[in-house]
């Protein structure tokens, strides 16, 4: 432009103009091969966290598929000795057992999980914060600890090893899980339904029962499935309370020694047998199908909880 | 992390229940079940550290300071010194934390910014069911999978990337705290990835659009909008993943060689607080056992400081 | 809550261990002590398995005796017959001895009798209940079950493959130096010198030796220990003290841990440790490279299962080079016959060291296990897992003495690559299982 109009001195506004513009292209140029690299690296990193994630999987499915059938979920153990090496039989009291403890732990941690939360979330008094602190240290405190404590209190006094021991270790972890999702859940009923049910006279223990729990029930079912998933993996308190690592014999009765399925993929992973090295993947990918089966199930009501909130 | 606090944004309901509980409609037996199941459980946890403290007494009076700055732990006959346990359970986690804590959230970004839609879903699903994975499970991962890994490949690399100076140098075993630091990593990052994308996905739109509108990049959205917006919940997240590494028992024990030593190296096997407990506790008995106990007391004092540090930090950043 | 339901269960059983007695009791007790088993009331009363638990030393020998002595059992056509066996938890010496005095085991198997060293796991009185206040050593019968070797294994395929028949030869000195972290790679000088036959020889014309050269590879030593408790660290131990004297001295008496005699006390730092004998055989197995202490059942399962692993030579006492079998491990225990294990009144089990022996065939790192049992259940409570009862004590007798038997449980040993034990060392286990007694009485097993 300036070009064509000679001889008149540069125009100081076009000229800044161009500036800016050379400016902006400059550092819109530069700014976007930042944010590609920047992005590129995101990816990089995504790409980094799935591969090791996937080789767990790969190697869970590709070397424990395999051994998934009914006669290994139903079946006992056989322990291979030298003259039969290959001896591997099933995992069928150990499926029992971790049913066993689970279902007692849950039994225990369900009903005090839910009442914890329930206070946690009426109370504002310095007990009920001091309470809640505690909720809060025991989510964070390593399950070993509750292994030691369970030691002591239940295994020495019973003068045996047991289920039970494991089912109080397991208890103690899913109590403050439980709690703080059921606090969250009560909290999250609206106030007015509550107001509503007292204007009609309700008594408090009515409005629990019909109006708070019910309304949180998706949310609190939500944390028990999530604690339950956590504590059937559990395997560092269990070690030190319920029994020997492998087992062959069948036992219901949880005052006993058990076996559940962690201890007995740790049991089996530290073998000098490879038949029993091998099978520890079979006992792993039931563990784990196990759990994702109650994962997935709490994925299922929260799913359905955000539909619901969104109608 | 809105449901760290949840007593935040809810003071009129907790007026109304107030109210309700002082009118007639009160309802004294409920109340009752409520606050006693409440001490009871408190009462437990109070029992349960009581009687950690109880047991571990006899080896704190016996060593003293010793118990934490003894650098001999003799499993068995003494002395109990737990230092080399602690650095090892320290530098295990810092292993983990290394890796994890910039690739887990710019894990989280990806997905939550980059992925497509339709992928999204499931990516992110299979993350969540990874961090439900039992720790036992990552641990037989490590000792089949990994340890033939590092003793093949890895281990001779990075020995020889170094020119065999420190940290890669020393004996190759596989089992080593560099191992368990990874191990750790990989349990922990689907952890710290759900809970990161969790937090980022509740940073405003507004904030986002605004910076978009004056012409910011993708990555200086991601960069400096989102990441500065959730640095608490993503702090919270961190803590939550470092208590799990401090914690973390079997697969630990798996795969760091029992060792109960201070580290040479990162080819160093070693044995944490937690490993320790778990492969010496069947047969600890007198002092060892209280030994033992004062190793649970350790490293629950350990967990303790970090999340303690990690509300104080929390509650800063949320001034500020 | 639980104390009560255990209470209310364990009244239950009580009270069927009770009636069963009286039905017992008129039956007499007549069983025969040998391989073939016959059966009493009193038998097929125990409803559940008693716990043992402990050495995982012995435990290829309990697992496949445990199944043998069940289907013998169920092959007596006698209504009697028990339908429970003893199961057994491979959990370490150290965690069965403690399981036997705590109560959690109704046998604790440990490689070194209880009792032995003054500050080991003697009697922890912490472990006891106020019931068990007059508890002493002698309250236990300590029953020798079976004889072991412990192989140096080692793991260097390569070398194996070529040198088939000379496996590396390793003397006292040398063990000691590996497993205290002085000797670091295969190749070292010591290593070479005492191994002439694993080289590389350069002959001339004529066949004249020109050069020999070391064909050990030059790779790092990975030695394995144990991580737990173990008698089988205890026996190791107990050779390297008895070969290379007070340096190798454990400080505080303490019978189970190798490290505490290395390097004043700790571990070298290029040491795994290992969790059990099966750890330890699984960690050498995986590691090129790696040496550990292991009973030799598990070299024969991890060379079964096509490990490339092998056992090292030993040079023992008379200088002589020998491999472990179970002659050479015969050997060695029959050097200490003139002085066979006893135990004394006080229940102090002397004489049961058998490392070193002084023959020329004796591989010299060997030792016997043993099930150590309460004397006399009556007034226990639980034991075991099971309420302790005259049934119950008489289960676990009874499957004692069929495993000491030749034609019973030391035949199974035999198969599994132990040593079936002397006439004499059975002996001492009959002679133990016969002092147990119920409220005082003989348990009648002749």
């Amino acid at each position: 432009m300036s070009a064509v109009i000679t001889g008149l001195p540069p125009d100081p506004i076009l000229e800044r103009r161009q500036l800016i513009q050379l400016r902006a292209s400059q550092s819109l140029a530069r700014r976007t091969l930042v944010s590609r690299v920047m992005t590129g690296l995101l990816w990089a990193c995504l790409l980094v966290t799935l591969v090791p994630l996937g080789s767990v999987i790969v190697a869970l499915v590709g070397k424990g598929a395999r051994f998934l059938s009914w006669s290994f979920f139903t079946t006992l153990p056989q322990l291979p000795s030298l003259l039969s090496l290959n001896r591997i039989g099933g995992i069928g009291n150990a499926v029992v057992a971790t049913l066993i403890i689970d279902a007692l732990a849950g039994l225990v941690a369900v009903p005090t999980g839910v009442i914890v939360g329930l206070y946690l979330a009426e109370a504002t008094s310095p007990p009920a914060r001091f309470l809640r602190s505690i909720v809060e240290i025991m989510t964070g405190m390593p399950s070993i600890l509750l292994g030691v404590f369970a030691y002591e209190y239940f295994v020495v006094q019973m003068k045996s090893y047991s289920g039970v021991a494991a089912v109080v270790a397991l208890g103690m972890l899913m109590v403050p899980f439980i709690a703080r999702a059921a606090e969250i859940a009560f909290r999250a009923v609206p106030q007015s339904l509550r107001e509503a049910a007292l204007a009609l006279g309700a008594r408090e223990s009515r409005i629990a029962r019909r109006v708070v729990v019910p309304t949180a029930l998706p949310g609190v079912t939500t944390g028990v499935l999530l604690a339950l998933a956590r504590a059937v993996g559990e395997t560092a308190p269990v070690l030190l309370v319920v029994g020997p690592t492998i087992s062959n014999l069948w036992n219901v009765n949880p005052l006993r020694p058990m076996t559940p399925l962690p201890l007995l993929i740790f049991g089996y992973a530290n073998s000098e047998y490879p038949s029993q090295r091998a099978a520890a993947w079979g006992v792993a990918l039931t563990l784990v199908a196990l759990v994702v089966a109650l994962t997935t199930m709490s994925r299922l009501i929260t799913g359905r909880m955000r539909r619901e909130r969104h109608h | 992390m809105k449901t760290l606090t949840p007593l935040e944004g809810h003071g009129s309901s907790s007026d109304v229940a107030e109210r309700i509980r002082r009118s007639a409609t009160s309802d004294i037996p409920f109340q009752f079940v409520l606050r006693a199941t409440a001490a009871l459980f408190g009462a437990v946890v109070i029992l349960f550290v009581w009687s950690i403290v109880h047991t571990a007494w006899p080896a704190v009076t016996m060593y003293g300071i010793h118990l934490v700055t003894g650098k001999t732990w003799i499993a068995g006959a003494g002395p109990y010194g737990a230092l080399p346990l602690i650095i090892d359970t320290l530098s295990t986690t810092a292993i983990a934390l290394v890796f994890v804590v910039p690739i887990g959230i710019a894990s989280a970004l990806a997905l939550q910014f980059q992925v497509p839609l339709r992928l999204r879903g499931p990516v992110a699903s299979l993350i969540e069911l990874l961090a439900a994975v039992p720790s036992v499970v990552y641990g037989l991962w490590g000792i089949a999978v990994m340890v033939p890994f590092f003793i093949n490949t890895l281990e001779p690399f990075l020995n020889h990337l170094t020119g065999g100076a420190w940290p890669f140098n020393g004996p190759q075993q596989g089992f080593s705290i560099l191992l368990a630091g990874l191990v750790l990593a990989i349990m922990v990052l689907p952890t710290i990835v759900a809970v990161s994308r969790d937090v980022i996905a509740t940073v405003p739109d507004d904030l986002i659009e605004g910076a978009l509108s004056l012409g910011a990049t993708r990555g200086q959205v991601l960069f400096r909008v989102i990441l500065p917006a959730s640095r608490t919940g993503l702090l919270g997240a961190v803590a939550l993943g470092t208590g799990r590494a401090l914690g973390e028992t079997i697969a630990v024990a798996m795969v760091i060689g029992s060792n109960p030593q201070l580290p040479h190296s990162l080819f160093s096997s070693g044995a944490t607080l937690a490993s320790t407990i778990a492969v010496e506790f069947g047969n600890a008995v007198g002092t060892e056992g209280s030994a033992l106990a004062a190793l649970a007391l350790i490293l629950m004092v350990i967990t303790g400081l970090v999340n303690a540090g990690a509300r104080v930090l929390t509650r800063r950043a949320v001034t500020h | 809550m639980m104390k009560t339901a255990q209470g209310r269960l364990g009244v239950a059983i009580a009270t069927l261990g009770l009636v069963s007695t009286m039905l017992a009791v008129p039956a007499g007790a007549s069983a025969t002590l040998n391989g073939d088993l016959t059966f009493t009331a009193a038998d097929g009363a125990a409803s559940l398995t008693p716990a043992m638990g402990g050495s995982t030393f012995d435990f290829p020998f309990f697992s496949p005796a445990i199944q043998t002595y069940e289907s013998k059992a169920a092959n007596v056509s006698s209504a009697n017959a028990p339908t429970q066996i003893p199961s057994y938890g491979a959990v370490g010496s150290t965690s069965g001895k403690k399981g036997v005095i705590a109560g959690t085991y109704a046998v604790g198997a440990s490689d070194v009798p209880m009792g032995t060293v003054s500050n080991g796991v003697g009697l922890d009185s912490s472990l006891l209940t106020n019931a068990d206040a007059a508890h002493t050593l002698s309250s236990y019968v300590q029953v020798p079950v079976v004889l072991g070797g412990e192989a140096m294994m080692y793991n260097l395929p390569t070398l194996n493959a070529k040198y088939k028949k000379t496996p590396v030869k390793l003397n006292s000195v040398l063990i000691a130096d590996i497993f205290d972290g002085k000797v670091t790679t295969w190749n070292n000088s010591k290593i070479c010198k005492l191994n002439p036959l694993i080289a590389v020889v350069k002959k001339n014309k004529k066949g004249r030796v020109i050069s020999r050269r070391c064909a050990l590879p030059k790779l790092a030593i990975t030695p394995v220990f144990r991580s737990d408790g173990s008698g089988t660290s205890y026996i190791f131990s107990d050779y390297l003290h008895t070969t290379q004297g007070a340096n190798y001295e454990t400080p505080s008496g303490t019978e189970v841990y190798p490290n505490t005699t290395f390097n004043q006390g700790q571990l070298p730092s290029n040491a795994v440790g290992g969790y059990g004998n099966p750890g330890v055989a699984s960690d050498v197995v995986s590691k090129v490279g790696a040496i550990g202490y292991v009973e030799y059942a598990y070299v024969l399962i991890a060379r079964a299962t096509g490990a490339q692993v092998t056992s090292a030579l030993v040079v023992n006492s008379k200088g002589k080079t020998v491999a472990i079998s179970p002659t050479s491990v015969a050997a060695d225990a029959a050097a200490f016959a003139s002085t066979p294990p006893t135990e004394s009144s006080n229940g102090v089990v002397s004489n049961f060291s058998i490392v070193n022996g002084n023959t020329a065939g004796s591989y010299p790192i060997a030792g016997y296990s043993w099930a150590i049992v309460r004397q006399d259940w009556n007034h226990l409570g639980t034991i075991g897992s099971v309420t302790a009862s005259l049934n119950s004590e008489t289960l676990v007798a009874k499957f004692l003495d069929w495993c000491v038997q030749p034609s019973g449980g030391q035949a199974v040993a035999k198969a599994n690559g132990y040593v079936p034990l002397p006439a004499y060392v059975t002996a001492l286990g009959e002679h133990q299982i016969a002092s147990m007694t119920y409220n005082k009485a003989s348990l009648g097993l002749s």
